[in-house]
């Protein structure tokens, strides 16, 4: 009776401290993050990965591939997309960094990108997903430039427009102020 | 028996040696920053170089980008990228070197680290320069203060010369 419930206990507690086994090995969390302050069309959107490995081995062939840049809408003008790191350890962190250039504007979902990677004694092929920035709106140009710019045209245009008012009555009142002394003098001359 | 053992040792220790270290290393590279620092948060500095060896080797690589030791990230054939962020506030303009270990630079930067000497006596691979131009953070005067304090200016002199012809 007493052995039954022996055995019946160990064999409970074998299973219950299994679970080690399940946690070793690599573990990649991958954070996607668009370092904007606004999105602008044609000018840069910096896209940083961070990956974590947060497993208790070292991650192997670890290849990094964000499929979110349409080439017909973005244009890759520093970096590239896909990447591979031989080998990242654990509890350790790699950045990876990306500068895109939207060719349209428009609201864009940034979507997650993709990180394959294999532990080394085996050679199962894990899959980790990044965060997703989720949707941005990228400004068109114009309306950027509208708010943002110096408009120093605009200025130098306001300033050769506001002339004549100035410049009208100042040049009036000079002429007659010279007609005035030149027809006061003969006068004073004549005493 | 132990002749083949012996061939096998003779063989093994023949391909160890050859794969040494990279010798004659050739980089090319092409580096980017962003220079317009009033969109962004953070400068993001962005260097692609081809490594090419005498020997053929392509091993694994580090950086040193700051005083820190990161992986060098695989992006083609015998190309590889190095990038990293920094505040706008906190970046400086000028050329940034990043010295680019192999394996054995690596190995020899640990055991620097734990000697507690610098990283600097360590001996690099090669270095890519990377040199950010500075950022555009905006433009120095806002142009409406200036139109202002000419407009200002002009008030003034336009007043007192009114006040003077008519007193």
């Amino acid at each position: 009776m007493y052995k039954m419930t022996a055995t019946i206990l160990f064999a409970v507690f074998a299973v219950a401290f299994c679970n080690p086994e399940e946690e070793a090995g690599p573990r990649l969390l991958v954070s996607k993050q668009i370092l904007n302050r606004y999105l602008v069309e044609n000018k840069d959107i910096e896209v940083k990965y961070t990956l974590y490995n947060v497993g208790t081995a070292a991650a192997v062939g670890v290849q990094l591939v964000d499929n979110g840049f349409h080439p017909e809408a973005f244009d890759v003008v520093g970096g590239h997309l896909s990447a591979r790191f031989d080998r990242i350890s654990p509890q350790s962190n790699v950045s990876h960094v990306v500068v895109v250039r939207p060719k349209r504007y428009g609201y864009f979902n940034f979507t997650s990108a993709e990180a394959t990677y294999k532990s080394s004694d085996s050679s199962v092929v894990q899959v980790s997903l990044s965060s997703e920035p989720g949707e941005g709106g990228i400004i068109a140009f114009r309306d950027y430039d509208k708010k943002f710019s110096s408009h120093s045209w605009d200025w130098l245009a306001f300033t050769l427009m506001t002339t004549p008012s100035l410049a009208i009555p100042l040049a009036l009142w000079y002429s007659s102020k010279t007609k005035y002394e030149k027809l006061v003098k003969p006068t004073k001359k004549a005493h | 028996m132990s002749k083949i053992f012996l061939i096998v040792a003779c063989v093994a220790f023949a391909t160890t040696a050859l794969c040494e270290s990279c010798t004659n290393p050739q980089i090319t590279s092409t580096s980017f920053t962003t220079q317009d620092a009033t969109i962004v948060t953070n400068i993001a500095y962005i260097s692609d170089f081809t490594l090419k060896c005498g020997n053929g080797e392509a091993s694994t690589l580090y950086a040193e980008i700051n005083g820190n030791i990161v992986p060098v990230s695989i992006v083609g054939e015998n190309q590889y990228q190095v990038s990293w962020t920094e505040d706008t506030k906190t970046a400086r303009s000028g050329d940034k070197v990043v010295r680019i270990f192999d394996e054995d630079g690596y190995a020899a930067l640990r055991k620097a680290l734990r000697a507690g000497e610098g990283l600097a006596s360590v001996q690099s691979l090669s270095d890519v320069v990377i040199n950010h131009p500075g950022a555009y953070n905006g433009p120095w005067l806002q142009s409406e203060l200036l139109a202002t304090i000419i407009s200002l200016i002009i008030a003034y002199f336009a007043i007192s010369f009114k006040l003077k012809v008519t007193a």
